[in-house]
C-alpha cells in the first residue's frame, strides 16, 4: 500500500495515462479499423486531412491514419524488444562488474569504450555489420544500450554488496550465484525498471533516425521512422505525410519519459526534496 | 593530484586502444566484399585479389589488427576506397564544417538551457516553471530529423528567412556559410538545451535547499549574489558533466542533422561511407569521433579539479 501511494505523483500518472491512451490505439486501432493500411488506391494519392482520411493519404494512397497506428504498434514492440535486451545483458554485465573485483576493472573499461560511439554511429555500424533486418535491429540497438543499463545495475551492486544481509547470506554458505540472483537481483528491479524506461524511449528515437538516413530496418516495414523517410520527397506538398508519424513518436517518447522521470523521483526521495 | 591525472591518462588510453579494437571487429565483419564492390560487376576474380592484396585485406586477421594499430599509432587512417584521397584528408577538408556546426550548436544550447534552468529552479512550483518544463520535455521528445525538416518546411522554404539546405558557394563569405548553419544548429541544439536545462533545474534544486543558501539569504545577501555565486558555484559540477555530454553528443548527432540540411561535413561522410561500404572511412570516422569524446571526457574530469576543491581534496 505504502509503495502503491509513492507512486500516486502527478508524472507517473500523466506518463501511464498517455502511454496506455497510446498502446490501446495502437493495438485496437487496425483491427477494429475497416480500413487496410497496404490498400493502395492510386486515384486517391496524397489526399489531405478529411473526413474519410483524418490524417490524409500517402504516395500510394493509402491511409496515413490507420499506417500510424500500425506503425506505432511495430516500433513500440520494436522499442521494447531493444529495452528488454539491453536490460537482460546490462544486468548480467553489471552484476559480474559490481560483484566480482577482479573483473570489475576490464568490464567497466568495455563500457566506457562502447559508450565512446555516439548512439546514432554505433547503431549504424552494427546494423551495416550485421545486415538490415528487424532482429537485427533490436540486436544492434540493444548493444548500443546495454552499458547504460549495466553501469546503473554496477553501481547499485557495490552499494548492495556491502550490506548486512549480504555479508549474512555470505557466513551462511550461499553461493555468488545464489546472493546475486536471491538477494541482490530483487533489490535491483526498480532502477533497472526506470532505465529500462527510458531505454525505450530513446531506442524509438534512434530507430526512426537510422530508418530516415536509410540504414535501419529494412523500408518495406512500417515503422514510424520509415513512414517519415517515406514523407520526405513529398514534404511541401503532403506535409501530413511525416507530421503524423513524427508527432506519434514525440507523444510515446514523451509518455515515456514522463513516466521514468515520475518513477525515479517516486523511488528515490532524496531527488525528489526539493520540488 | 598527478597521480589522480596519470590513472585518468592511463584510463584514456586502455579505452582508446579499446575502441579502436571494437572498430576492428566491427568493420571486419560487415558483409560484402570492398575490392568486388570498388571494381564493380565486371571484374574478373584475378583483379579481384590483386586488389585485395593492394589493399591488404588478404593478409590473415590477426596481421591486419596489428598493421590497424600501428597505422592508428602513427595518425594514418589509410586511403578511402572511393574519394582518392587519404581519410585524414578526407576528414580535415570537412572538419571545418562540422566543428563550426556543433560550436554554434552548443553555445545555442548553453546559452538557453543554463539561464532557463536556473530561473525555473528559483521559480520552481510556480506556473512558469512547469509551462516550461513541460515544453522542454516535449520538445526533448521530438526526434532530431523531424525538427530539422519542420525547420527546413517553414522557417527557411515558405518564408525564405534562411537557406534550405547547403553550405553556400565555396568561396562563400563567412556570414553566409554562418547563415546556412543557423536553422542546423537549432535542430541540433534544442535536445541538448532541454537536457541541460533539466540538470541546471535540478542541481540548483538540491543547493538552494541548502543551510548555507539559508545562512546568506538571513545575512541579507541580494538574491543575485546568492543565486548566482552562492549557489551556481556549488551546483556546478552536474552542469559541466551534462555540458560535456552535449558536447559529444553534438559530434554524433551532426549525422543527422548534415543529411537532413546536406551539409557536406563529416557526419555526412559517415552516411555516405556506410551506405557505400567504403571501410577505411567508416573506421577512421569512428575512431576520430569516439576519440574526440574521450578526450572531452579526459578534460571534463580535469575540470572538475579547478572548479570544485572537494574533487581535489579527495584525488590527491
Amino acid at each position: 500500500m505504502i509503495l502503491f501511494r509513492r507512486f500516486r505523483r502527478g508524472e507517473v500518472i500523466f506518463g501511464l495515462a498517455l502511454l496506455g491512451v497510446l498502446v490501446i490505439c495502437f493495438v485496437c486501432w487496425p483491427a477494429l479499423s475497416s480500413v487496410n493500411p497496404y490498400q493502395s488506391q492510386v486515384s486517391n494519392r496524397l489526399k489531405p486531412p478529411s473526413f474519410i482520411h483524418p490524417f490524409g493519404t500517402d504516395d500510394f494512397g493509402r491511409d496515413v491514419l490507420v499506417r500510424v497506428m500500425y506503425a506505432g504498434r511495430l516500433s513500440l514492440a520494436l522499442g521494447f524488444m531493444v529495452a528488454a535486451f539491453a536490460c537482460l545483458a546490462g544486468t548480467a554485465l553489471g552484476l559480474v562488474a559490481g560483484f566480482l573485483r577482479r573483473l570489475d576493472g576490464p568490464i567497466s573499461r568495455l563500457l566506457d569504450a562502447l559508450m565512446a560511439f555516439p548512439d546514432i554511429l554505433l547503431a549504424i555500424a552494427l546494423l551495416a555489420a550485421f545486415g538490415p533486418n528487424l532482429v537485427n535491429a533490436v540486436i544492434a540497438l540493444g548493444l548500443v544500450y546495454m552499458p547504460r543499463i549495466a553501469r546503473v545495475v554496477r553501481a547499485a551492486t557495490l552499494v548492495q554488496r556491502e550490506l548486512p544481509f549480504v555479508e549474512a547470506a555470505l557466513s551462511a554458505g550461499a553461493s555468488t550465484g545464489r546472493i546475486l540472483w536471491v538477494h541482490i537481483l530483487p533489490n535491483l528491479l526498480a532502477p533497472l525498471f526506470v532505465q529500462g524506461t527510458f531505454v525505450l524511449a530513446y531506442a524509438m528515437l534512434t530507430e526512426a533516425a537510422l530508418s530516415f538516413l536509410g540504414a535501419g530496418v529494412p523500408p518495406e516495414l512500417p515503422t514510424l521512422g520509415n513512414m517519415i523517410a517515406a514523407g520526405q520527397p513529398y514534404f511541401g506538398r503532403a506535409e501530413w505525410m511525416m507530421i503524423f508519424p513524427g508527432l506519434a513518436i514525440a507523444l510515446t517518447v514523451l509518455a515515456l519519459q514522463t513516466l521514468g522521470d515520475g518513477l525515479r523521483d517516486a523511488l528515490d526521495p532524496l531527488m525528489a526534496r526539493g520540488r | 593530484m598527478l597521480r589522480f591525472v596519470l590513472a585518468r591518462l592511463s584510463g584514456l588510453v586502455i579505452v582508446m586502444f579499446l575502441v579502436a579494437t571494437i572498430v576492428f571487429v566491427i568493420s571486419r565483419v560487415i558483409p560484402g566484399d570492398p575490392a568486388a564492390v570498388m571494381l564493380g560487376a565486371a571484374a574478373t576474380a584475378e583483379d579481384a585479389a590483386r586488389l585485395k592484396a593492394q589493399l591488404g585485406l588478404d593478409a590473415p586477421l590477426l596481421q591486419q589488427y596489428i598493421r590497424w594499430i600501428a597505422q592508428l599509432l602513427q595518425f594514418d587512417l589509410g586511403q578511402s576506397i572511393f574519394l582518392g584521397q587519404s581519410v585524414n584528408a578526407a576528414l580535415s577538408e570537412r572538419a571545418e564544417l562540422t566543428v563550426a556546426l556543433a560550436s554554434l550548436g552548443l553555445a545555442m544550447a548553453l546559452a538557453t538551457g543554463i539561464p532557463v534552468g536556473i530561473a525555473v529552479a528559483v521559480w520552481r512550483g510556480t506556473l512558469v516553471d512547469r509551462m516550461l518544463n513541460s515544453t522542454a520535455l516535449l520538445a526533448a521528445s521530438l526526434p532530431v530529423f523531424w525538427i530539422g525538416l519542420i525547420l527546413i518546411r517553414y522557417p527557411a522554404a515558405k518564408f525564405g528567412w534562411f537557406p534550405v539546405s547547403g553550405y553556400g558557394a565555396p568561396d562563400a563569405s563567412w556570414r553566409e556559410k554562418l547563415h546556412h548553419l543557423v536553422l542546423p544548429a537549432v535542430a541540433l541544439a534544442l535536445p541538448n538545451s532541454v537536457l541541460l536545462l533539466r540538470t541546471t533545474r535540478t542541481s540548483m534544486l538540491d543547493v538552494l535547499s541548502a543551510d548555507y543558501v539559508r545562512t546568506a539569504r538571513a545575512k541579507g545577501l541580494s538574491p543575485w549574489t546568492i543565486v548566482m555565486k552562492h549557489a551556481l558555484l556549488n551546483a556546478i559540477v552536474p552542469i559541466l558533466t551534462v555540458s560535456g555530454v552535449a558536447a559529444a553528443y553534438m559530434v554524433g548527432s551532426t549525422t543527422v542533422t548534415e543529411t537532413v540540411f546536406g551539409l557536406p561535413g563529416i557526419g555526412n561522410l559517415v552516411v555516405s561511407a556506410v551506405l557505400r561500404r567504403d571501410y577505411p572511412v567508416i573506421q577512421g570516422t569512428l575512431v576520430v569521433i569516439s576519440g574526440i569524446y574521450v578526450i572531452l571526457n579526459f578534460f571534463i574530469d580535469m575540470l572538475y579539479l579547478a572548479v570544485d576543491p572537494r574533487i581535489r581534496a579527495g584525488a590527491r
